[in-house]
């Protein structure tokens, strides 16, 4: 099911909500956190639920393995808890390198090898990446002792709470499941409620109205690779940059949004990720959680920095291209997790050498780094991500016939070219693209919006118009672009 | 303001505007070219006098509504027949529900000849369209294996639309469009026959698909006639002579594939293009000054295919 559906908004939000707080109400809360374990299957399986005995089979393997290292934590006998903990995560890789990765192994195989392997062509369960990572985050955090969970329920819970479960936030069953049993957590509460709606407005808004008009852009220009000129090439790029920070951003907030209707708080995903001034910056504002968990599960484990510079590169590298492959099966893939990787490399030799960039710059080189690695991440092939990149350097200066009135030169000057531009480019086009930096860069995010909300007429004017605009387009409906990672 | 004021506001704030949406589109003002259309079409079956003789029916977009003069067809077949073309923006499903009036209003239907420009069948499954010619509510849960989303949810949609609002308040700006004499919207001033359309200006044909809901949509057409005891005929809309020859591979693969859905409606897998100087304001419009000679072109064919009761 979609947050920006109508029979989630409409239908399935409102009667778990009034459910879980009417068993609250009557202190049912056993029965309120199996009612949200039932809406959250009903809500993962509403897609597909061919894949409901797989998240379920993953839960029951994870909470007895978990189970069995916090026993072995008191006991410290029988099979050694690391062991058990490696035989987990294996066991969680291995489910995830079958749906997600097999295809891709046997096409690489075959290409190498010159054999002839039949492709399974395996559909990806949706959230299996997220689910995972969760699990296997529980795993060592049970491991090191820092969390216990003895109660089934709980633990589902814990991993198919609907509005983490198809694209994250990855969480920590600590900063969760604490909320879940706080008594404050199983009262109404306006406050939360008001702002809860409040960011599900923007969410809903920044996913319907703006990341989906991008797409159109976006998916037109890399439909077309091979021939954009100069602008097109950019607002292609620019376009799919923009499409999936409001469309992962929008997801989050909406997630969000959700989880604080029923008191929970989720952790931020996104802080203003194209205002960083520097990759590492970037990072530390990109899809958070998922660098939390590639820090503290792969990075600290592998090493971190503590063993020298080169060592620490090496670490770097591959915790990127790890975060790389995350998002799916395919080189490009790889590709922009070395690109990323190489980055970082670069960025923390520099800060080794104390050097300093001008605010701007370090601005401009650093959101233009992302902008062009993005094609990498987005085109299905290598030819298609060199052909756009080509064609934002060298390509040629053509300006569409209805753009002409808009060039204040003389056209010999510069060298431009009239013509019919072979994507679906329009003025808007370029008017959204400067409407955009001009919002990420200048105002404050969603979560910073959220946080300072007050329930002021203007704010209940505001949600109610992005609210009701998104609902104008809520009839072309399309998945969010995490759904596929 | 308290939270709670908050919350009440901003969810009686949003059901008033839906609310208010619904009851726009309930009350079904012309807020569009399509709806002037549409109830222009919808009127005939309020001729209770002439409906009784009725007994054949055009149905399909404006390549139909272009090309096709009734009375003329009426005039050499000795047929009485209606056409109650739409446009394309309703796309093949709303034939079902012009199929489902028709068989209402029209006791002595024996012929239903559909027709549509060629490049429709690739095109997405129009929501709208169906929703503006619905038959009957409970087709709503009938036909809700037509794709994959659910139709109830989709019409929940488009009854709520806050659009509504904005096209009501932008009503002014739709005139009337139908012209009587041709019997279908007046076309622009701008042609392929006049000269003031350029071949080049064309757009690139991609795709003559067949999507699979119009796979459905055509079979259950063709379960109607069957039940019915019509003679139903599918004939492709004309086209513009040099979009054909550049696609002619395309659209070829495209009428063996229609074909080969083919049980109980009569497919004339005829391709009908015609030189620019007899096509209207879109390639795919005949202009209204050969709309006669292009009608009975069609006839032709036709008669040629048995038509039911014709002299």
């Amino acid at each position: 099911m979609l947050f920006n559906s109508y029979i989630f908004i409409f239908a399935f939000l409102p009667i778990t909500f009034f459910i879980y707080f009417w068993l609250n109400n009557k202190r049912l809360t056993y029965a309120s956190k199996a009612w949200m374990v039932f809406a959250s299957l009903f809500f993962y399986s509403w897609w597909n639920i061919i894949y409901l005995p797989l998240i379920l089979g993953s839960i029951l393997f994870n909470f007895t393995i978990g189970t069995i290292i916090s026993r072995n934590n008191k006991q410290q006998k029988g099979i050694s808890k690391k062991s058990v903990l490696i035989f987990g995560i294996s066991a969680n890789i291995l489910l995830l390198g079958y749906f997600k990765y097999m295809d891709f192994f046997i096409a690489n195989v075959n290409t190498a090898l010159g054999t002839h392997w039949d492709l399974m062509h395996i559909v990806l369960p949706l959230g299996i990446s997220f689910f995972t990572f969760t699990q296997i985050a529980y795993l060592v955090d049970a491991y090191r002792g820092e969390v216990k969970e003895m109660d089934y329920l709980n633990y589902t819970l814990f991993v198919t709470f609907f509005p983490h479960l198809l694209a994250g936030p990855i969480l920590h069953h600590k900063e969760m499941m604490p909320q879940f049993d706080s008594v404050k957590s199983k009262i109404i509460n306006y406050r939360n409620i008001s702002a809860g709606l409040f960011l599900f407005s923007i969410g809903l808004f920044k996913k319907v109205i703006i990341a989906d008009t991008f797409a159109k852009w976006a998916n037109s220009g890399f439909d077309n690779s091979s021939m954009l000129s100069f602008f097109e090439a950019w607002a292609t790029s620019l376009s799919y940059t923009f499409q999936l920070y409001f469309d992962f951003s929008g997801y989050t907030d909406m997630a969000l949004g959700v989880a604080l209707l029923f008191n929970i708080k989720l952790p931020i995903n996104f802080n203003s990720p194209y205002k960083s001034l520097n990759i590492q910056d970037f990072w530390r504002r990109w899809h958070i959680t998922l660098s939390r968990f590639l820090r503290d599960y792969v990075y600290i484990p592998l090493g971190g920095n503590r063993n020298g510079e080169f060592s620490t590169y090496a670490n770097l590298f591959t915790v990127f291209l790890i975060g790389g492959l995350w998002h799916g099966a395919s080189w490009m893939f790889v590709a922009w997790g070395a690109l990323h990787g190489i980055a970082i490399v670069i960025h923390r030799a520099w800060q080794q050498m104390g050097l300093a960039m001008n605010k701007v710059f370090a601005w401009f080189i650093t959101f233009n780094f992302i902008n062009i690695t993005w094609v990498f991440f987005r085109a299905n092939e290598w030819g298609d991500a060199i052909n756009i990149i080509k064609s934002m350097f060298f390509g040629q200066i053509l300006i569409d016939n209805k753009f002409s009135k808009l060039l204040i030169f003389n056209q010999n000057i510069i060298n431009v070219d009239f013509g019919s531009f072979s994507t679906k480019m329009r003025t808007e086009t370029f008017l959204l693209i400067i409407a955009s930096f001009f919002f990420l860069l200048i105002f404050k995010n969603s979560n910073e919006l959220t946080n300072a909300f007050r329930p002021y007429y203007k704010n209940l004017i505001f949600i109610i118009l992005l609210l009701v605009f998104s609902f104008a387009y809520l009839n072309s409906y399309s998945k969010f672009l995490y759904f596929n990672f | 303001m308290n939270n709670k004021q908050f919350t009440i506001f901003t969810i009686y704030g949003v059901f008033v505007i839906l609310a208010a949406a619904a009851i726009i589109n309930t009350l079904d003002f012309s807020t569009q070219k399509n709806d002037v259309l549409r109830k222009y079409q919808f009127s005939k079956f309020d001729n209770k006098d002439i409906n009784k003789d009725i007994n054949t029916v055009f149905i399909g977009d404006s390549s139909c509504g272009n090309a096709i003069n009734a009375n003329l067809f009426n005039a050499n077949t000795g047929l009485n027949s209606y056409n109650l073309a739409l446009t394309g923006s309703f796309g093949v499903e709303s034939d079902i529900n012009m199929l489902k009036h028709s068989l209402k209003h029209f006791p002595k239907l024996q012929n239903v000849i559909f027709m549509h420009t060629l490049n429709i069948w690739g095109r997405d499954f129009s929501y709208t369209g169906y929703f503006d010619t619905l038959y009957s509510f409970s087709d709503l849960f009938n036909y809700n294996y037509f794709t994959d989303k659910n139709l109830f949810t989709e019409y929940l949609i488009y009854k709520t639309n806050p659009k509504e609002i904005g096209w009501l308040l932008g009503k002014n700006k739709i005139k009337n469009s139908i012209n009587l004499d041709i019997d279908y919207n007046e076309q622009k001033n701008k042609k392929f026959s006049n000269g003031l359309i350029a071949l080049s200006s064309v757009k690139n044909y991609d795709e003559f698909n067949l999507a699979n809901h119009k796979k459905l949509v055509y079979q259950e057409l063709e379960h109607i006639c069957k039940k019915n005891n019509l003679k139903c005929f599918y004939v492709n809309g004309p086209i513009l002579e040099n979009i054909y020859e550049d696609e002619k591979h395309k659209v070829d693969k495209l009428i063996k594939k229609i074909n080969s859905l083919n049980k109980d409606i009569i497919f004339i897998p005829n391709v009908f293009a015609y030189s620019s100087n007899i096509i209207g304001d879109s390639e795919d419009h005949i202009d209204p000054d050969f709309k006669d000679k292009v009608t009975l072109d069609y006839m032709e064919i036709l008669k040629k295919y048995g038509l039911k009761g014709n002299k």
